[in-house]
């Protein structure tokens, strides 16, 4: 079950007040959340856990910042986000679970000798994943977010720090070079 | 979490999208987090506000029963004998203490009695040395100027030199003992 996002924003607001226990709380409420976006994102499970290790840490530290009254989850969401995009810069040699997965494969050793202990599932869905992994940056955080994660338009611009057009923009391109992809794909 | 998927099927650019993404959706719902993402979800060891509050309080608590504790206790010193047998030894008030003194009486100093008195009559005079440890009381006739008797003033003495009948008897020793020993005698 989803937490409450108005508990969140309690939450939220008690920790930015200073209460450490609450921010525990907050943590505990949210920590599966990050992690799927993450995933979503095309992290393997360790990177993911680690992305939403350092957002909480982040978010500890700016608590300060967050501002009473704006969506918790959201202002959570887009740390991790910023997290995401230092790790495929920083990481890019290394890759994703689609170029992991795209390794395995070429290698035939099969998907699951590279991606660790991550779990791709069946075949269709590791090729959509593959081809979410092969998107620009922007387009691949417009199709997590909003199609991964189901958020709402004005979500997932305020996720990404942009405007709303911007999300259908990024959205629309996205989808049109998922279906190339996968129509190319045997 | 911002779940609660997206309608797929209402948007015309999911075609064929859509079941694939639903279904990855759901993939990565099932996902959880693979442990504890908080350290403070853990036992914490911060302390509450209100024990930095009761601390204190408690603190100045148990210094004032130990003040309490030592004046009590320096002002009724119990020796122990006192402690040994149970029973409490109370400093009592004499009776000419400032405690007991009527309000409108005066107190009088002590005068000291010197060590050497002289008590002059018509005859004599009488020497009372009390340098010593005991009394000695010497008689002189004022013609002689020499000590005729050195008595020492015994408690019986006292009481009946208080009489004035040891005095009164008083009658000069034989002079033919020819001890001397006047302080005027010579050789």
């Amino acid at each position: 079950m989803p937490p409450d996002r108005s508990r969140i924003n309690t939450l939220m607001d008690l920790a930015s007040a200073g209460d450490e226990d609450t921010f525990g709380l907050l943590a505990l409420a949210v920590q599966d959340g990050l992690f799927r976006l993450a995933l979503a994102h095309g992290l393997r499970r360790d990177d993911a856990a680690e992305a939403t290790q350092e957002a909480l840490l982040r978010a500890y530290a700016g608590r300060g910042k967050w501002h009473r009254g704006s969506d918790a989850m959201a202002w959570l969401c887009g740390i991790l986000v910023n997290i995401v995009r230092e790790h495929h810069r920083r990481q890019r040699p290394r890759g994703t679970v689609s170029d992991d997965l795209a390794r395995g494969q070429a290698a035939g050793g099969g998907p699951r000798a590279t991606a660790g202990d991550d779990d791709p599932g069946p075949e269709e869905l590791r090729q959509l994943r593959e081809a979410i992994g092969r998107l620009p940056p922007r387009q691949r955080e417009a199709i997590a977010c909003r199609y991964l994660r189901g958020m709402s338009l004005r979500q997932t611009a305020e996720v990404m720090g942009c405007a709303e057009g911007t999300v259908k923009s990024a959205a629309s391109s996205a989808l049109q070079r998922l279906r190339e992809i996968l129509q190319k794909a045997p | 979490m911002i779940t609660g998927n997206q309608d797929y099927d209402a948007d015309d650019e999911l075609a064929g999208l859509s079941d694939g993404l639903q279904r990855l959706a759901r993939h990565l719902d099932d996902q959880h987090y693979p442990g504890l993402a908080w350290p403070a979800s853990a036992p914490r060891h911060a302390r509450p506000l209100a024990w930095w509050v009761a601390a204190p309080l408690a603190a100045v608590a148990v210094a004032a029963v130990i003040a309490a504790l030592l004046v009590y206790h320096g002002r009724s010193p119990q020796s122990p004998t006192a402690r040994a047998g149970g029973r409490t030894e109370t400093a009592r008030p004499s009776p000419r203490s400032p405690a007991n003194r009527a309000p409108g009486e005066k107190t009088t100093p002590r005068t000291a009695i010197p060590p050497v008195v002289l008590v002059e009559d018509a005859e004599s005079y009488s020497f009372i040395d009390t340098t010593a440890g005991t009394p000695m009381v010497s008689f002189a006739t004022k013609d002689s100027c020499s000590p005729l008797c050195v008595v020492p003033v015994m408690p019986e003495s006292v009481s009946q030199a208080a009489e004035g009948e040891k005095l009164d008897e008083y009658q000069e020793p034989p002079a033919a003992e020819g001890r001397g020993g006047g302080i005027n005698s010579g050789p």
